[in-house]
């Protein structure tokens, strides 16, 4: 039995957690899932989420729901913009982990449908991408290979010659 | 009329070209360059320096951990690496086309310059060699930044008519929407952006350039298009296109009005409105 108001959601590894309805709610996911199902007490199988991952989601949420940040609610002012210089500093410190976790978060408020988390994660990703000056820096600190032949590296080095350092 | 109009590029001759070093000495003192020249040849990164309002970068931190089979970038759905791409700026996207496959093949995406554009709205560029006949769909020009920059960025420059440079409201350069094309030789004055979203934008500037079609060798070529030309230029719908396109030269007065007048921040929003007036 869950508490009056709160749900229960399962993470793909079997972990249990209490949430309230409205709070799970902010996940458009979940929200539609909960229309769905008619018995309040069902939980809910989260699959495609580890626990680890799911208990920052919910914190995420929880926070943002106890502190609506004015911002969100009039997003959408113009579909076009995009800066990543407004992220709020619990925002900044939440997003504050290790890449794959981040990456997981990413995929998470993806598949759960959460657009501010989904927002927040990929503006922390473009300003570590950001951060390196050259194509090797960007392989380094994401760990990615350079699968490009030799030949087809020389070409596009030259297309994009404008952007490289000469050295 | 048609005749009146003098060719906006052929125009000035004499073309400013300022080094890195002069580019980076007015940044630091000015934040932006505002200059009277009406071209101000300006290297393409700068360009991006200038938007975003950053000189120098921080060094990245390289400390790498080792591999392991944890979720990496690139596990990510391709939807989801091309919302990140958008918050580039354009030479970070140049860098990271370098990086791998799958990001070169994001990068090419046009949905993605379609954002690129909208929030570096200054790349307008003006390209002897490669442009061409691509000035008919912006969006194809969009895709090509990279690769006109690629041809000759450091060499040839991409050369960015400047009459109207002027700081943007998110702290960097805004250039009020002016696309050269050095084969026809028009100046279309509306945000880029306005353009890509007109479904007529296309035509425009095709009749734009059929303006300057004389040789009987040009008006064979272009026989189909200078008889829709003919005909929708009789029409209702043409007068508007008419009034769209604002005679170059037309500029002039305004660029050098702004000129003049001490230039500052505050001048802004009425410039905005005057431009908007001036395109409406």
């Amino acid at each position: 039995m869950t508490e009056l108001g709160k749900i229960k959601l399962v993470s793909s590894d079997s972990q249990e957690f209490e949430v309230d309805r409205e709070v799970a709610a902010m996940s458009q996911t979940i929200k539609n899932l909960l229309e769905a199902i008619e018995d309040e007490n069902t939980a809910i199988p989260i699959e495609n989420v580890k626990g680890e991952i799911l208990e920052r989601v919910i914190h995420y949420c929880e926070h943002h729901y106890n502190h609506p940040s004015p911002k969100n609610l009039t997003e959408n002012e113009n579909e076009y913009e995009r800066r990543t210089d407004d992220i709020e500093p619990w925002d900044q410190t939440f997003c504050n982990v290790e890449q794959p976790i981040l990456f997981e978060l990413i995929l998470a408020a993806n598949y759960l449908d959460i657009k501010p988390l989904l927002d927040v994660c990929c503006k922390t990703v473009a300003n570590l991408i950001k951060e390196c000056r050259s194509p090797e820096e960007i392989r380094k600190r994401f760990k990615i290979k350079n699968d490009f032949t030799k030949e087809e590296e020389e070409e596009i080095r030259k297309e994009n010659a404008w952007c490289l350092d000469e050295k | 009329m048609l005749e009146e109009e003098k060719p906006f590029l052929e125009s000035s001759e004499e073309i400013i070209e300022l080094n890195a070093h002069d580019i980076e000495k007015e940044l630091m003192q000015n934040k932006y360059i505002f200059t009277n020249d009406l071209y101000t040849v300006i290297p393409f990164d700068y360009l991006h320096h200038y938007s975003c309002g950053e000189i120098a970068q921080p060094p990245a931190n390289t400390t790498v951990p080792p591999t392991d089979g944890r979720t990496n970038l690139l596990d990510l759905p391709v939807e989801i690496l091309l919302i990140i791409f958008e918050y580039l700026p354009p030479i970070k996207l140049g860098i990271s086309n370098l990086v791998c496959r799958t990001f070169n093949e994001i990068i090419s995406e046009p949905e993605l310059w379609r954002v690129i554009c909208y929030n570096y709205d200054e790349l307008f560029i003006w390209d002897k060699v490669s442009v061409g006949p691509r000035i008919q769909d912006s969006r194809i020009i969009i895709g090509n930044i990279m690769n006109i920059g690629n041809r000759n960025i450091k060499s040839a420059r991409i050369q960015i008519n400047s009459p109207l440079l002027c700081p943007s409201p998110y702290g960097g350069l805004r250039n009020f929407g002016m696309i050269n094309g050095p084969t026809t030789n028009h100046t279309i004055r509306k945000s880029l952006i306005e353009e890509i979203n007109d479904p007529f934008f296309e035509i425009k500037v095709k009749f734009e350039a059929l303006k300057n079609v004389s040789t009987k060798k040009q008006k064979k070529e272009h026989e189909d298009d200078l008889i829709q030309y003919k005909t929708l230029s009789e029409s209702k719908y043409f007068q508007s296109i008419e009034s769209y396109l604002k005679p170059p030269l037309q500029i002039i007065p305004i660029a050098l009005l702004l000129l003049t007048t001490s230039y500052t921040m505050a001048s802004f929003p009425t410039l905005s409105i005057e431009e908007k007036n001036f395109c409406s």
